[in-house]
């Protein structure tokens, strides 16, 4: 990755472990925004905080919420990943090649399966052959997705026979959609494994100061195919939730998810620099932008409209946090 | 400083026969000429090598422009959103300073028939401007380059539909048609143009003082910043240039479709960073040749129109974009480590 | 390059026998004889009305503001060519050499050439059919059918290539048949204003150019095989019309200025702008995106509890505004308990599944079964050009085609279809 920042007196001092145990200032002012807009919603619409809306919203951004956990580890080891839409669909397009078998646990287990092997791949590249992240990502999402068309011959399929699958977009668990229930689970894991595990060390030591993390042992190859391989796998679970939502197998699907899910990443205070950012920050981002884009709609604000408001939304967030760095890149 | 200095001089005097005999890009270029010619009476007719000049003409300047601010260890992904902006502000702009005059610029509603001269200098400052903007957020609100160009990158392409309703403006005169159609020597005006633009940038980034200070930057920013250089003006110049190259290449895209709209060059900046990096240059800033990006255009170009004239499917030629750009990221770092 | 399989050739000789058996039936189901000439005469009087001025000021709005008015005056309607009469159960059977689908397609007999080689038999043709979109169920259907007619005729080899709605790649592909010397070119183009420089290139190269259902900005080109966008909104204006006097609407449209939007919304509108008693509510450019048809549809059920309407221009809105509509279990939530009326286009066997099951209410048949057409009328130029034949008319109309309904209704003169009498429809099947 090239977006390489400055580390003040944080890492001199040694103390970046401890740094990432303490509440963010950042996560703080994110909160905020996320009240101020959900008061405004109220207000604007009695039924804002409805149950149902609240599911509206919620099933809308799970997916790109859980793709955007994945991203968040990745980013904070200072590296990148462009290629999560060509691995989703591929992940989906190949359980849709199985849809004849009828078995469920091949089918959702291959479309796992695939995400986390291209994942495991990209992991590679950039781990043990030093390749720039932003190129080898780029070039897995051109030949992920054009191994999707070639695989499915550019057909869509439909798994609605296969429950289980569907399970994953339409099905309940205690009364809660399971997409929302999903985004739930994974944020638990994904803020345990980076708050309060070993591997939440290693994986900020590993992008806040790659030097100081290899002398005190870290394998940062390791880490970085473990984040690669876990955003591979989320963007299979992503695909499979979106898929199963519609109903609907689809070699086109996703144009542009990379670029959405890295803006909630960014949103949620992580640093393309690497070695900032939490879990906890990109969950409250996402809740951000389904709240505003769920708000467009009911404005009735035009598409072209809320690219710029929603453009405007990151800036607002992410430039205060930035005052204080020498430089970024 | 004088040690960032050095790193980028190798790069700046490439020059001599022997280090052109070197060039890895050159020789993919001539082969892929060679396997043309061998494969197809028409890959070396004067017309498909003028339609793969134009091509190379288009992604390289986007290519050159991305390559600049490359060189600072940052990114621009708002080439292509800018590009198209830029010509639907000149069009929206100039035929209102036409109204203002009392002349008609735009004629049966949408077809653009206003001062060549006043149209292309609104679009020059146009891209040039969003740019520089790009270079304010990321060098005084410190706000990541890969953020901030893709912030303005969603943003362009939201005012462009707003400020067209989604309808074309055609372009229509001898100003399009020449920049469209016009040879010089049997070579297309828009190849030449890049080859003139990449002169000038060539010269500025190795012959003067500013240009070197891109490559500290690049190169080792904290140093730079340590000996006194305000390092800010510089990057801003840098996007702004890169705004000014999406611009001129905004000209020569829409003199070739003799229209332009919104929805135009969809994902042409991931295009100009591919090929930056087949041109060789790093992601992490400090180094970067011109002439190497301009070769690598014309290879892609040449390469891709052999896949057309062979009759590849699409979803094939991606597959082979794909794969050569991985490969060539994972030979020249090997050949880095050795 | 599409290689010619001996399937291709076996289907060809079946289409032949299916076609004389269709034949022999057709009598007995004359009902919608002229269908395309109705439905071309109700598109004038709706314009003229809707030119006169529109009472209902919510519609009338939108219209004046999205300036449909120049987009649908500027869309030909006509007649078909050669005194063509197209009836319902039409067209030749075969095996998609793309999709692998059973495919029936309406229009084989529309400017028709028999199978076998053509023009002069010694000489080969090369034929180049360039879209955008080798994974869309429509797109792929469109290809089949272009690839169909080709493979009829031993002289002609196609080369089929997708331009992934780029248009400055699909001006590239253009300009490198031109360099090939290729004898013809067939596109689909997305958008008009980009594709009229390389087609009027290929055209002073002396390239017969057709383009079909969508257009270009080129006035040399060749021939133009139209869709038809006018009666496809006209239609989801009559059946709303027929079924309901008012009511709130929330419309998923396609890219504003396109043309798929701009004339099927814009024919809608014609016909619904004297109701006074409908509004609209919600406004989306949802880009022929299931996935943003779904979303925008799932917030304006949050925002408005009174929807009656979901208007969708495409298969694809359609599909995504039902799937949205059931997720948050509001089938059934217009004013006193009565279902939201959900109107669609194309004729996907998807959306005809749904028609069947009732949960979306009509759809205007959009048939992608067209491809075969453009690359007849590229022959017959060709053919024109070496003096062998008559060149084809330069705008060629396809012919309109009745809407689709659960149950059979007449509208304004216009007998719907059920789902069971429509062969046409195209994509894969939902199991």
């Amino acid at each position: 990755m090239t977006i390489v920042e400055e580390k003040s007196s944080i890492n001199a001092a040694g103390g970046w472990a401890q740094m990432r145990f303490l509440p963010e200032i950042g996560d703080l002012s994110r909160i905020v925004v996320l009240g101020v807009l959900v008061v405004a919603g109220q207000i604007l619409y009695p039924g804002f905080l409805s149950p149902e809306n609240l599911r509206v919203v919620l099933t809308a951004v799970a997916g790109i919420g859980i793709l955007a956990f994945g991203m968040t580890m990745v980013v904070i080891t200072g590296e990148i990943d462009l290629s999560v839409a060509g691995v989703a669909v591929l992940s989906i397009v190949i359980g849709g090649l199985l849809l004849p078998t009828g078995s469920p646990a091949l089918i959702i287990g291959a479309t796992l399966l695939c995400g986390l092997c291209l994942g495991l791949v990209n992991g590679i590249f950039v781990a043990k052959l030093g390749v720039s992240s932003l190129i080898s990502t780029l070039a897995m999402l051109g030949i992920a997705s054009a191994l999707a068309n070639i695989f499915s011959a550019g057909q869509a399929t439909y798994p609605e026979k296969i429950a289980e699958y569907m399970w994953f977009g339409r099905g309940a668990l205690l009364g809660v959609p399971v997409p929302i229930f999903l985004l739930a689970v994974m944020a638990l894991a994904c803020v345990f494994m980076t708050r309060s595990s070993t591997f939440g060390r290693k994986l900020y030591a590993t992008g806040g100061n790659a030097r100081a993390a290899l002398l005190s042992g870290i394998r940062i190859d390791r880490v970085k195919i473990v984040v690669f391989a876990f955003c591979g796998l989320c963007a299979a679970i992503t695909g499979l939730i979106e898929s199963a939502r519609l109903g609907y197998i689809n070699p086109a699907a996703f144009p542009g998810l990379e670029l959405k899910v890295l803006a909630v990443t960014v949103l949620g205070g992580a640093a393309l620099a690497g070695g900032t950012g939490s879990v906890f920050g990109t969950l409250v981002a996402t809740l951000i932008i389904g709240v505003v884009n769920n708000l467009l709609n009911q404005m009735g604000v035009s598409f072209y409209m809320q690219q710029v408001v929603t453009a405007l939304v990151i800036l607002v967030v992410v430039v205060p946090g930035m005052r204080n760095r020498r430089f970024v890149k | 400083m004088i040690i960032a200095e050095a790193t980028s001089a190798p790069a700046v005097r490439a020059s001599g026969l022997a280090q052109i005999i070197r060039e890895p890009m050159l020789w993919l270029v001539l082969s892929i000429l060679v396997l043309g010619a061998l494969t197809s009476p028409h890959y070396l007719s004067a017309l498909n090598i003028q339609n793969l000049l134009r091509n190379a003409a288009l992604v390289g300047l986007l290519a050159t422009g991305m390559t600049i601010v490359l060189i600072t260890g940052r990114i621009d992904l708002s080439v292509a959103a800018n590009m198209v902006f830029s010509v639907i502000i000149a069009v929206v702009v100039t035929s209102w300073i036409g109204r203002e005059l009392g002349l008609r610029w735009i004629v049966k509603g949408n077809t653009f028939a206003g001062s060549p001269l006043i149209f292309v200098v609104i679009s020059l400052l146009t891209g040039t401007a969003i740019g520089a903007l790009n270079g304010v957020g990321v060098a005084y609100f410190k706000v990541a380059s890969f953020i901030m160009t893709l912030v303005s990158l969603t943003a362009l392409r939201g005012l462009s539909y707003l400020a067209t309703n989604g309808a074309p403006f055609y372009l229509k005169g001898a100003f399009f048609n020449w920049l469209s159609d016009e040879l010089w020597l049997g070579v297309p005006v828009s190849f030449v143009l890049l080859v003139v633009l990449v002169l000038f940038a060539h010269a500025f980034l190795s012959r003067t003082v500013a240009g070197n200070r891109l490559f500290a930057i690049g190169g080792n920013e904290t140093a730079t910043l340590y000996s006194g250089i305000t390092t800010n003006r510089y990057i801003v110049a840098s996007f702004a240039l890169s705004g000014l190259f999406a611009a001129v290449g905004g000209l020569v895209f829409t003199a070739r479709l003799k229209s332009v709209e919104a929805a135009l060059a969809q994902g042409y900046e991931l295009t100009a960073i591919a090929i930056a990096v087949l041109g060789g240059v790093a992601l992490a800033g400090g180094t970067g040749s011109l002439w190497r990006v301009l070769t690598a255009a014309v290879g892609f170009s040449a390469g891709l129109n052999l896949l057309a004239i062979w009759g590849v499917p699409t979803w094939y030629q991606n597959l082979a974009i794909g794969a050569v750009l991985i490969l060539a990221v994972s030979l020249t770092r090997l050949n880095h480590k050795n | 390059m599409l290689k010619f399989t001996r399937r291709a050739a076996i289907g060809g000789v079946m289409s032949v026998a299916v076609f004389a058996a269709t034949q022999g039936c057709l009598t007995a189901q004359a009902h919608a004889d002229g269908v395309h000439d109705v439905l071309n005469g109700l598109i004038a009087s709706y314009s003229e009305h809707a030119k006169e001025g529109m009472s209902n000021k919510s519609v009338g709005e939108l219209f004046e503001k999205d300036g449909f008015r120049d987009y649908l005056d500027a869309y030909p309607v006509g007649g078909l060519a050669d005194g063509f009469v197209w009836k319902p159960g039409m067209g030749a059977t075969f095996t998609g050499p793309y999709s692998k689908l059973e495919i029936k397609a309406p229009f084989t007999d529309y400017i028709p050439l028999p199978e076998g080689p053509v023009l002069d038999p010694k000489k080969t043709y090369k034929i180049g059919f360039v879209f955008h979109g080798f994974n869309h169920p429509w797109l792929i259907s469109l290809a089949d059918t272009a690839a169909w007619e080709a493979a009829r005729h031993p002289n002609v080899e196609i080369e089929v290539i997708d331009a992934e709605f780029d248009d400055n790649k699909m001006g590239q592909v253009i300009d490198t048949w031109v360099a090939k010397k290729y004898d013809g070119i067939v596109l689909w183009p997305s958008r008009e204003a980009p594709m009229g420089p390389p087609v009027d290139r290929a055209i002073d190269a002396g390239i017969p150019v057709v383009s079909v259902d969508r257009r270009t900005s080129s006035e040399k080109i060749s021939s133009e095989v139209l869709g038809n966008f006018y009666a496809n909104g006209l239609q989801e204006g009559l059946y709303l019309k027929e079924v309901l006097k008012a009511g709130n609407m929330v419309l998923n449209r396609k890219d504003l200025g396109s043309t798929a939007d701009s004339i099927r919304t814009g024919a809608f509108l014609e016909v619904i702008g004297n109701v006074d008693g409908f509004n609209i509510q919600g406004n989306y450019h949802t880009n022929s995106q299931r996935t943003l048809a779904f979303q925008s549809t799932a917030d304006a059920l949050q925002a408005f509890n009174d929807i009656s309407v979901s208007f969708n221009t495409g298969g694809e809105e359609a599909m995504g505004a039902l799937d949205a509509i059931r997720e948050a279990k509001r089938l059934n939530s217009a004013p006193d308990g009565k279902k939201i009326v959900i109107l669609a286009n194309d004729d996907a066997k998807e959306v005809l599944k749904e028609i069947a099951d009732g949960n979306i209410d009509m759809v205007s048949p959009y048939t992608p079964l067209i491809g075969d057409i453009g690359i007849r009328a590229v022959i017959k130029h060709i053919g024109a050009k070496e003096g062998l034949n008559d060149a084809p008319p330069k705008l060629i109309m396809t012919p309109n085609l009745p809407m689709i309904t659960k149950t059979k209704m007449v509208i304004e003169g216009v007998e719907t279809m059920t789902p069971d009498e429509w062969p046409y429809a195209y994509g894969p099947a939902v199991n």
